[in-house]
């Protein structure tokens, strides 16, 4: 897996003696390490005595956790204990060393360093390092294994009929998803490593020939940009935040998934994936304000049934957005547009209820988000508690103790269930926010301010970039061969180009793919089957 | 340059057809230049016949301008004092249109559903706006004109065709003037003026179009689909109206106060609100655009962006200052304006033949 990896020199924040070379000492490089790592307790220094007196000693260095224990005691330790060599009758240690690294170990991998530094960096991936005393070079040998979650279901983003397979938290695990997916050299991955201190392993994923190379340059930019600046990276989050277009948006600007199937998807159309190791959510740049209302599932079902699901979630994403606004400039200013009935039930319900309607909206949006919040962080064992109480005492006794109008309470509910509706958690964030001060401009200047919050986002929204990408293409600017994947889906044999600001290579596939009816000919033999 | 944006022709063809959109969906000035309600679709059609024949002579000179405004062809060819007086003109030209249409949104949201609310606080919040826009550049603006245009298209759609309950053709007759064709003159020269008056801003985008030369058919069916759409329009409010279409001030807004249909789909205004805001905004936004860039090209500017709030708080002051109410406005709109604008445009039109011989004579010497 590591063959063509080149090895790291970027550790500037090593002891001193990290940058030397390899010493022929064996005790020397003992003590540099030792020291290097501060006599850590989970540092493994093991000397072995080897050769035809058993007068030379190996010296094997490793980390305790990251490496495979049966792995290595059968391909490193048992080949050199079991060092019976016959036909060297006094061998050199350079011969030793030779004999090791060409024949004797039998490791998948293994590669020859001359640095100390060389040797850190790669016993902390979980390689087993020996050196062999008189020689100053050290073998690199590949005994990686260390507990991870296995791959499992996405937890955040399920789907019917999709694939059921999400990421975790190990950056190979997760690029052997997508090379599983894309059997094509043309897939690169190209690593770096981020922070001063953490080292943490970055893995920039596109398919050559599809993606568009400035966007390449600028991703690698804007990372070069905070690369010895970090202590470390440790969440995809925290990338996102240092590389993103807007840091000032509510809307975010880079996509994070947990689905490997939806940053394939992303590939095939000229996009990047950023795979930060330690999480299982990864970033797709660059991305527009539709890829967030997008799901897998739109793609599995049929065309019918995922352009519904589409303008569904559309329609939840006003809702969540202008729902309560709305409620509240009607009942507060424009009570005239309402038919007679429905105006005296909401009258009727409001008499007894002591706050403004937006008032009363605001208490209860924030009420729903103590709610939601608590959800998640409180103890599972107390979860059936905290439901009855949210249900019971927040609904319907603020209900019947006239605190809340009931009709409230619905519109609080729906808002809720709309704004849940997104695909990508993180745009459901941004709708959330951004409900608050609609709900002020509604309360003061009723449908105006409704519709004076709604243009500022509209405005906000038309003029973000993600990585040069227009935000909120394919609406605004209009590209008419992009909205066939946008409100609706189109089926899939009528999806002649890909995105357009994507990608340089826009030809998909030919127009002629729809597929016809039977010729009479072979309904002729449809017939002779349906007769036996 | 100061701006760095490109549009694409459909995105001007939008952006056209918003600015001529936006006066008709407000207080709608040119039902009260209508003498005669039966024959008003008659002044359509002629105004938009004689705006065509203006607007093509106009776009073929834009062509000359090559990767000038406006403003700077004048300037490069007239010689920089007189060029500057007439760029000057042109700015205060925008600029009295952004102003004036702050105060038209203003009023028509005073007058019929907050009146209440003190003026100048819709206008100073739809100017903030318009001038946000403006100041993320012309491609901000062309993409939200491209968004909201469709949807105040469907709206105007539901609005015309929900109605047909109330169609009665009888009212398009009798099909006469009553006091000869004087008449035709003043709303005529009414759509005439706001469409060669306010169309001139093409002059100001022509340079950041990425095809130049599609530039004269999205002006030409902008002003076709308008036109159209204006005709129709009028004739659906003469045969849903009758004669009481002259006292009604905000067309649109009365159409759409009259739907009902099944008990459920009754006084859809909300939606026409938002296109009150949407439109009128952007086109705030866009005249405010053409006077930075025109003034920053006047005085040599580096940029234009620091001029935008600048010029947004002083056209909130001049629409308060320029009218004391709304009939100061509708009879600016019904009177000065015509002659104003139409004066403007066409001395503009012979200005611009002027320079472009003077500009040929240069290339052959």
């Amino acid at each position: 897996m590591k063959n063509s990896e080149p090895v790291n020199n970027n550790n500037k924040n090593q002891s001193k003696s990290s940058n030397s070379y390899i010493s022929s000492y064996l005790k020397e490089n003992e003590e540099s390490i030792r020291e290097a790592f501060g006599n850590s307790a989970d540092l493994v220094l093991r000397k072995v005595k080897i050769g035809a007196n058993q007068n030379i000693n190996v010296l094997i260095v490793y980390i305790e956790g990251l490496i495979d224990n049966k792995l290595m005691s059968k391909t490193v330790i048992k080949p050199i204990t079991t060092f019976p060599d016959n036909k060297l009758k006094s061998p050199s240690p350079n011969e030793i060393h030779n004999k090791l690294k060409e024949s004797q170990l039998t490791v998948n991998h293994l590669t020859e360093v001359y640095k100390l530094e060389d040797i850190l960096n790669k016993i902390l991936d979980g390689y087993c390092a020996l050196i062999v005393e008189g020689t100053n070079k050290a073998l690199l040998c590949d005994v990686i294994g260390f507990e991870h979650r296995p791959v499992s279901e996405p937890i955040n983003e399920s789907a019917i009929r999709g694939p059921h397979e999400g990421f975790n938290e190990t950056i190979r695990v997760n690029t052997s998803l997508l090379r599983r997916r894309i059997k094509d050299p043309r897939l690169t991955i190209e690593e770096l490593t981020l922070g001063k201190i953490g080292n943490t392993k970055i893995d920039i994923i596109y398919i050559r020939g599809l993606a568009n190379p400035k966007v390449l340059q600028e991703i690698k930019n804007r990372i070069k940009k905070i690369k010895d600046e970090v202590d470390s990276i440790q969440l995809s989050g925290q990338l996102e935040e240092y590389i993103q277009d807007a840091p000032f948006s509510p809307f975010p600007t880079i996509l994070n998934t947990e689905r490997p199937d939806r940053i394939v998807g992303a590939l095939y159309e000229g996009r990047y994936a950023i795979l930060v190791d330690g999480t299982p959510y990864n970033l797709i740049v660059p991305c527009t304000l539709g890829m967030f209302i997008t799901s897998i599932e739109d793609y599995t079902q049929r065309f019918f049934y995922g352009s519904f699901l589409r303008l569904l979630r559309w329609v939840s994403f006003l809702i969540a957005l202008t729902l309560p606004s709305i409620y509240v400039a009607i009942t507060s200013f424009h009570q005239e547009m309402l038919p007679t009935n429905l105006v005296l039930a909401l009258a009727a319900q409001r008499e007894g209820v002591p706050l403004p309607a937006v008032a009363e909206a605001f208490m209860m949006e924030i009420v729903f988000e103590i709610l939601r919040e608590a959800g998640i962080r409180m103890p599972r064992l107390v979860g059936p508690a905290i439901s009855i109480v949210g249900v019971l005492v927040i609904g319907q006794a603020a209900v019947q103790a006239g605190l809340v109008s009931a009709a409230m309470t619905i519109i609080v509910g729906l808002t809720a269930i709309a704004s849940f509706i997104t695909p990508i958690y993180s745009i459901g964030i941004a709708i959330r926010l951004l409900r608050f001060p609609i709900i002020i401009l509604a309360g003061s200047l009723g449908l105006f301010g409704i519709s004076a919050g709604l243009l500022a986002i509209l405005i906000h929204l038309t003029s973000l970039r993600s990585f040069g990408v227009p935000y909120f293409e394919p609406f605004g600017p209009i590209i008419l061969s992009d909205l066939k994947d946008s409100l609706i889906r189109f089926p899939f044999w009528a999806y002649r180009t890909r995105p357009k600001f994507t990608t340089h290579n826009s030809i998909r596939q030919t127009a002629r793919l729809k597929p016809k009816p039977l010729r009479q000919e072979e309904k002729e033999i449809e017939h002779n089957y349906g007769d036996d | 340059m100061l701006e760095h944006g490109k549009i694409s022709a459909r995105q001007l063809f939008f952006i056209l057809v918003l600015i001529r959109f936006v006066p008709v969906m407000l207080l709608c000035t040119y039902s009260y230049t209508l003498k005669t309600v039966q024959i008003a679709w008659l002044n359509d059609v002629l105004g938009v016949a004689l705006s065509l024949l203006y607007l093509y002579l106009f776009v073929r000179l834009c062509k000359g301008f090559k990767d000038k405004t406006i403003i700077e062809y004048l300037e490069s060819n007239l010689g920089p004092v007189f060029g500057k007086i007439i760029g000057i003109i042109l700015v205060i030209h925008f600029f009295i249109i952004a102003a004036s249409d702050a105060r038209d949104m203003g009023e028509t949201f005073t007058t019929t559903i907050m009146p209440e609310t003190p003026i100048i606080v819709f206008i100073l919040i739809i100017v903030f706006l318009g001038a946000n826009a403006a100041r993320n550049g012309l491609e901000v603006i062309a993409r939200i004109s491209e968004f909201t245009v469709p949807i105040i298209l469907l709206f105007l759609f539901i609005t015309i065709s929900l109605n047909y309950k109330f169609i009665d053709v009888k009212n398009l007759k009798p099909f006469y003037f009553p006091q000869g064709f004087s008449e035709l003159v003043q709303p005529t020269g009414s759509i005439l003026s706001l469409y060669i008056g306010e169309f001139i801003i093409v002059g100001m985008i022509f340079p950041y179009l990425n095809k130049m030369q599609k530039c004269s058919k999205s002006v030409i069916l902008a002003t076709l689909f308008t036109g159209v759409l204006f005709v129709i329009l009028c004739i659906d409010m003469i045969v849903i109206f009758g004669p009481t279409f002259k006292t009604l001030s905000i067309p649109i807004l009365s159409l759409a106060k009259l739907i009902f249909i099944a008990n459920f789909i009754e006084r859809i205004e909300g939606i026409v609100i938002l296109s009150w805001v949407l439109g009128s905004a952007i086109k705030i936004a866009l005249f405010l655009w053409a006077t930075a860039v025109g003034t920053g090209q006047i005085l040599k500017l580096k940029s234009y962006q620091p001029l935008i709030y600048p010029l947004g708080a002083l056209a909130t002051v001049n629409s308060i200052l320029n009218y004391e109410r709304a009939a100061d406005f509708i009879n600016f709109f019904t009177g000065p304006w015509i002659v104003y604008s139409s004066t403007l445009s066409i001395s503009l039109l012979i200005i611009l033949y002027i320079a472009q011989a003077l500009d040929k004579q240069k290339v052959k010497s």
